[in-house]
């Protein structure tokens, strides 16, 4: 799971790959030379582009990988998810130092990089054992600075907040032009005989503003990001920031030629799996109030039924242009997984001339099914995890099977999906393209 | 890519298998894919560390690069479990691609890149199998050795090397396998002498392999459409401008679908329209018009994709040709549109008829590119191996249409067996006279 800074840091990179994708294919698809012309430089990357005086927001409730030294904890003291508790530091046993060192060189944030030191500020939450000393330290390519401030309140939430200008070393201060390449946030007790609890949450850095004044903003668009993110884990399916940003620009790039709004293209594993499949989604799209879908099963020009990896490959994208659909659903099954070679390979070029055509694919991983034997569930495994990071790669939204089929009885039949494994899976589809509907096409919901 | 790998393992098992018509246990089959040097699997050991690497080969997927420098013994190798190897005969394939040269050093032979079965007898005395891999090659070859181990053996390895020479060499597919059954096989097809080295078996990897070596075929005496694949002429791209074979005919008899109407072809793809090809159709076989969706510079593989599924539901051809473009202009060919071709191949098949990709010739190189371009060339003749489809060589434009001509011949004689082949010999190359 990604944190909020390293979801928006992925994001950026996917679309930048995307809108590249796009400008290439377009201008080859038409025959002419790529563009060469340098495009102008871009604003400067903003974790939250609609708030571009917020430079980076840390509230900890995904695992974040930009933080080393301390760890991640759910429960007490936050109010409510996570927080970080900072982690003993090695190399200051004396002081009994606690710390976390946020890694600013993993994202493109150009701290000041140009900005005035004096209107940038730095803002977190404290949550403090013992009182004492707490220090924000910047280390840039030539050297650091540090600002100390005292925590008196034990045991309770406490903000800390200092200008970036106001921090010092006996080389010198804060200039326009440093880049940070690390920030860390240091606790030294009053206390030295012993390590005291300290824990941090809601870093905020701000340029301009001060962090109060643009907190109501920043959490409005952090409950966005929430609600649009799901979870294969909780939700059965994922979908993501970057999901969004990536498949908008898709969606964006392909305006002049509009697919039919509300239209799925079924495409099971088996031939039954797609009118089970339609059956399922007919029945659980309304009880959902996920209203005028129209769902289609693939067939091939001579009409005879489309369905299994072979024909995603051949088929998909005459049916593609047949049908125009806005959403393309690929069910992929244990057989698909068993395939000689490397069946994922399959679903990368399926995937990618799904998107290329403008179609907006949703995948179903297979279920590792209790009665695959030795040989065939590595097998099996391996293809869900394959095709879980392509679709991760790709920023397309996939259903994790294995949980959809959770509550369903008797959901396998042999090492496949039975039809009530596979009517537990449309259930979930059909909340996919109800969000779907919702955030990517941003249809009303009534 | 995998497909293509997984392909081409067969291939060569069905290869390796087929010189001995017994069973064989597989001891190892390495692919690359998820090699770790650091977490090497059990029994391979690699010398030379600085100089192997892994590297991304396009329809490969990840295969080993052995970059010697001409100072040492870098190679991967495995040693073998004597309890499974002795008194039997243990069989080393791999494929290897050599597309630079080395220099051969005076006195010193046996120092170059090479396949390697090693084992010891138990005077001490080294007894060797090996196949070396052609420099300056640009295709992979397929490199096969064997040894009969002796039942005392002391010990025995496998290794993928490059001795003492500055060579760069690529291996993919790395396979060891041991009769089953124990002991030399009854009819040994190719025997081996274990201590002398095996001459390298060198595939052209357009050419689907011949799963019965000369000297092996069973006994069976063919009958109907069987015996009429069996006369096919067995051509490649470099000789005869075609890749046809007996085994490829037999292959197309099976996938021939009823609907599709008799003696028709369609000429589709983006290599389209060729003049000289227009004027000197085959004759008896009716050509099915084409559309600009299916035919000319809009109908690149992703279009045709889409497009050529209908086309052919309307117009019911029997053969399809897909042309690749001799000139690219500004298309530029992307690295995963081998499968575009061999899904067009595919989906030709999937519809009821059997396709032909026509291969342009390879595109000159651009002194001024900083990086190695994809060529269209090599891309379509991985997607012909993978698809296992016929293929014509665009290279000579006069020839063009004799080539179409000829494998519209071949289908009537060996795939549909309309017209009584002429008597030949199976397997035999028929000479184009022009060339």
């Amino acid at each position: 799971m990604l944190s909020s800074v390293e979801l928006l840091v992925h994001k950026t990179k996917c679309i930048t790959a995307v809108l590249l994708l796009t400008v290439v294919s377009t201008s080859l698809s038409a025959g002419e030379e790529p563009p060469l012309k340098a495009e102008p430089p871009g604003k400067p990357w903003r974790p939250y582009p609609e708030l571009p005086d917020v430079l980076w927001y840390e509230d900890f409730e995904t695992d974040s990988k930009l933080y080393g030294a301390g760890k991640i904890i759910e429960g007490a003291p936050a109010y409510s998810g996570k927080c970080m508790e900072l982690g003993a530091h090695e190399h200051a046993k004396h002081e009994k130092l606690v710390w976390l060192e946020g890694k600013v060189n993993s994202t493109p944030l150009k701290i000041p990089g140009g900005l005035n030191p004096n209107a940038i500020f730095i803002q977190f939450m404290v949550w403090l054992e013992d009182s004492g000393e707490v220090r924000i330290k910047f280390k840039h390519a030539a050297g650091e600075y540090e600002e100390k401030v005292p925590v008196s309140k034990e045991k309770q939430w406490t903000p800390v907040i200092c200008r970036f200008s106001d921090m010092r070393t006996k080389n010198g201060r804060p200039e326009a032009e440093h880049i940070a390449k690390s920030f860390e946030i240091l606790f030294k007790p009053r206390d030295v005989k012993a390590y005291h609890k300290a824990y941090v949450d809601d870093i905020v850095i701000t340029s301009t503003v001060r962090p109060p004044e643009i907190l109501g903003a920043l959490m409005s668009v952090r409950k966005a990001v929430v609600d649009l993110t799901k979870l294969p884990s909780k939700d059965g399916y994922a979908y993501s920031v970057q999901s969004q940003e990536v498949l908008k620009a898709i969606v964006k790039a392909n305006k002049a030629k509009p697919r039919k709004p509300k239209s799925v293209l079924v495409m099971g594993a088996r031939e039954t799996d797609t009118q089970d499949l339609i059956k399922g989604l007919s029945a659980a799209a309304p009880k959902i109030k996920a209203m005028g879908f129209q769902f289609t099963p693939s067939a091939a020009p001579d009409e005879s039924p489309a369905y299994g990896l072979e024909d995603m490959r051949t088929l998909l994208p005459s049916a593609l242009l047949k049908e125009n659909p806005e959403v393309v659903f690929l069910m992929l099954s244990a057989a698909d997984a068993l395939r000689p070679g490397r069946p994922s390979e399959s679903v990368r070029v399926i995937l990618e001339r799904t998107l290329e055509s403008g179609a907006i694919p949703v995948v179903c991983l297979p279920a590792s099914a209790a009665s695959l034997d030795k040989k065939e569930k590595p097998k099996v495994d391996g293809f869900i995890n394959s095709v879980t990071s392509l679709c991760l790669q790709m920023s397309v939204p996939y259903i994790d099977a294995g949980v959809a089929i959770k509550s369903a009885q008797s959901p396998f039949e042999k090492i496949e999906l039975s039809a009530s494994g596979v009517e537990s899976v449309a259930t979930i589809a059909a909340q996919v393209f109800k969000h779907l509907d919702a955030f990517l096409f941003a249809r009303k919901q009534g | 890519m995998r497909a293509r790998t997984h392909l081409f393992s067969v291939l060569l098992s069905v290869s390796i298998y087929s010189c001995s018509l017994v069973a064989a246990d597989v001891i190892f089959s390495e692919d690359f894919e998820t090699l770790d040097f650091s977490k090497l699997p059990a029994g391979f050991s690699a010398n030379g560390a600085t100089d192997l690497s892994l590297a991304d080969e396009a329809g490969k997927g990840k295969v080993l690069r052995i970059n010697g420098k001409g100072n040492g013994w870098p190679s991967l190798s495995y040693t073998l479990d004597l309890n499974k190897v002795r008194g039997k005969k243990v069989r080393i394939a791999v494929a290897a691609k050599f597309p630079g040269a080395f220099t051969l050093l005076a006195g010193k032979d046996w120092a170059r890149p090479k396949l390697q079965l090693v084992w010891k007898d138990k005077a001490g005395k080294d007894h060797y199998a090996e196949a070396v891999p052609e420099a300056s090659k640009p295709d992979w070859q397929n490199l096969e050795a064997s040894s009969l181990i002796d039942a005392d053996a002391e010990s025995a390895a496998v290794f993928i090397r490059v001795d003492l020479v500055a060579a760069d060499v690529y291996f993919d597919t790395f396979v060891c396998d041991v009769d089953s059954a124990g002991g030399a096989p009854a009819t040994p097809a190719n025997p081996v002498p274990p201590a002398n080295p095996v001459k390298p078996v060198v595939a052209n990897p357009a050419t689907p392999a011949t799963p019965v070596k000369a000297g092996t075929t069973p006994a069976k005496v063919l009958t109907g459409p069987e015996a009429a694949a069996a006369k096919a002429p067995k051509q490649t791209l470099d000789d005869g401008g075609v890749i046809f074979s007996p085994e490829l005919a037999l292959a197309l008899q099976k996938l021939v679908k009823p609907g599709a109407t008799k003696n028709t072809f369609a000429l589709v793809g983006p290599g389209l329209p060729i003049k000289e090809l227009e004027t000197k159709l085959p004759e008896k076989w009716t050509k099915v018009a084409s559309t600009k969706e299916t035919a000319g510079p809009l109908a690149h593989p992703r279009h045709l994709l889409a497009a050529l599924p209908k086309f052919i539901a309307e117009n019911k051809p029997e053969v399809v040709f897909i042309f690749g473009e001799t000139v690219l202009g500004s298309r530029k060919v992307t690295h995963t549109e081998h499968f575009d071709w061999e899904d067009l191949a595919r989906l030709c098949i999937r519809m009821g008829a059997l396709p032909v990709l026509a291969v342009p010739a390879a595109q000159p190189a651009d002194p001024k590119a900083t990086e190695p371009k994809e060529d269209l060339r090599a891309v379509m003749i991985v997607a012909i191996g993978d698809a296992n489809c016929p293929a014509i060589d665009l290279k000579s434009p006069s020839q063009i249409a004799r080539r179409v001509a000829m494998v519209t011949d071949y289908f009537d004689k060996y795939v549909f067996c309309r017209v009584e082949p002429a008597t030949a010999t199976p397997g035999t190359v028929k000479k184009p006279d022009e060339e």
